[in-house]
């Protein structure tokens, strides 16, 4: 054994003065699992905090709930794969990324278009200020315990990309909220989806981008 | 050892807190993480990665799943600490004002010393023998000379107490 592969005498030390047992993660399926409950909440909570859009009936079967549970499906996903990709050596490649992503955009941009097709609304005159800034506010606010919850499982895995993880956590909390809120707003412009609920989802996303990295490099500074 | 299974079971029993089991994964795994991290670096910074790596790998040691091969977690964690060390090493030289033109590094062997001194320092090689030189013959500090080496501060500090030790081991030898 060389000198240079020799194990140093201070990380032998430091190894065996921090030694108990530790119990391996599950795996990222098992703990995107835990979150299941709280997307269920948000898809279906909302609607039934704060009421049923008005025009569910005019929208049809398929573009209510089936179109919600999609999106909540693609809320699970997006933080199975930030769990996936939290843990060492298990990067997610181009393709997977682009799958999540992908898929996750042009889910809410298909939903977006289809109801406004079938059930065109638009924000009352003179109150766009007030709905943009509900439609905007709520709903980021209503997806930070979930973000939370999810960027505290990420870290417990040890991610070596926190911004990536961290916005895949957004995404995943701004499809869960964006699952139920559509349930209650019934604007269907895309100008109001795309701008107020847009921006609360690319909110979140920044917003678990910023927190998992601050987490990341508060852990490297307490060496 | 190259044998994926007694790697895991190795990492298994580490999981569990056994000091051996670490000690001898660390025998396993270092000559080929050295030699990946001087790909990855340089050879010169590689031993300190490979030591950094080993300390998140402890630090994260949880987050290795039992039912996977335990190789791509610890070239991931050492690709981490190598891209790290890195960015550190490039911000800290855009941060910094160049040295005076008069604080050239020296070669060991232009020291002013005995003929038996400068011959051990020449053995001791430049990569070894500069921060001690530096520091003790020319009173530079060893923040001066991580920056003018491209290391760490830390690192700088324990190449020069290795050269002392491998300095004092060759002379005394010589001496009998």
């Amino acid at each position: 054994m060389s000198a240079e592969t020799r194990l140093p005498d201070a990380l032998r030390e430091r190894v065996a003065r921090d030694l108990a047992p530790v119990r391996p993660l599950p795996r990222a399926s098992q703990r995107a699992l835990r979150l299941l409950p709280a997307v269920a909440l948000l898809t279906l909570g909302i609607p039934a905090l704060f009421g049923w859009r008005g025009d569910a009936a005019r929208l049809g079967a398929a573009l209510v709930v089936p179109a919600s549970a999609a999106l909540a499906l693609m809320a699970l996903g997006a933080l199975g794969a930030a769990l996936v990709e939290a843990v060492p050596g298990r990067a997610l490649g181009r393709r997977a990324l682009g799958l999540v992503g992908g898929g996750a955009t042009l889910a809410f941009l298909g939903i977006t278009a289809l109801s406004a097709l079938v059930s065109p609304t638009r924000v009352p005159p003179g109150l766009g200020g007030l709905f943009w800034r509900v439609c905007f506010a709520t709903p980021v606010v209503l997806g930070l315990p979930l973000l939370g919850l999810a960027v505290f499982l990420a870290h417990r895995a040890w991610p070596l990309r926190p911004t990536l993880v961290g916005a895949l956590c957004g995404l995943g909390a701004g499809l869960a909220v964006e699952s139920g809120w559509r349930l209650f707003c019934h604007v269907s412009h895309p100008a109001h989806v795309l701008g107020a609920h847009g921006l609360a989802l690319a909110t979140l996303v920044a917003v678990g981008a910023v927190l998992q990295r601050t987490l990341a490099a508060r852990r490297s500074d307490s060496r | 050892m190259n044998d994926d299974l007694a790697l895991a079971t190795l990492m298994r029993a580490y999981q569990q807190g056994s000091l051996e089991a670490f000690e001898r994964l660390h025998a396993a795994l270092a000559p080929e993480l050295l030699r990946a991290a001087a790909r990855e670096a340089d050879p010169v910074r590689a031993p300190d990665l490979v030591q950094e790596a080993f300390l998140q790998l402890h630090r994260a040691r949880h987050t290795w799943d039992p039912e996977r091969p335990l190789r791509p977690w610890v070239y991931a964690i050492l690709r981490h600490v190598a891209v790290a060390a890195r960015r550190r090493h490039a911000r800290r030289f855009a941060r910094e004002v160049p040295l005076d033109a008069g604080r050239e590094p020296v070669a060991p062997a232009t020291v002013p010393a005995s003929p038996l001194v400068r011959g051990a320092l020449a053995r001791l090689g430049a990569e070894r023998g500069l921060p001690l030189v530096l520091h003790h013959a020319f009173g530079w500090s060893f923040r001066e000379i991580a920056l003018r080496l491209g290391i760490a501060e830390g690192a700088a500090r324990v190449r020069a107490a290795r050269a002392r030790a491998e300095l004092r081991r060759q002379l005394g030898e010589q001496r009998r």
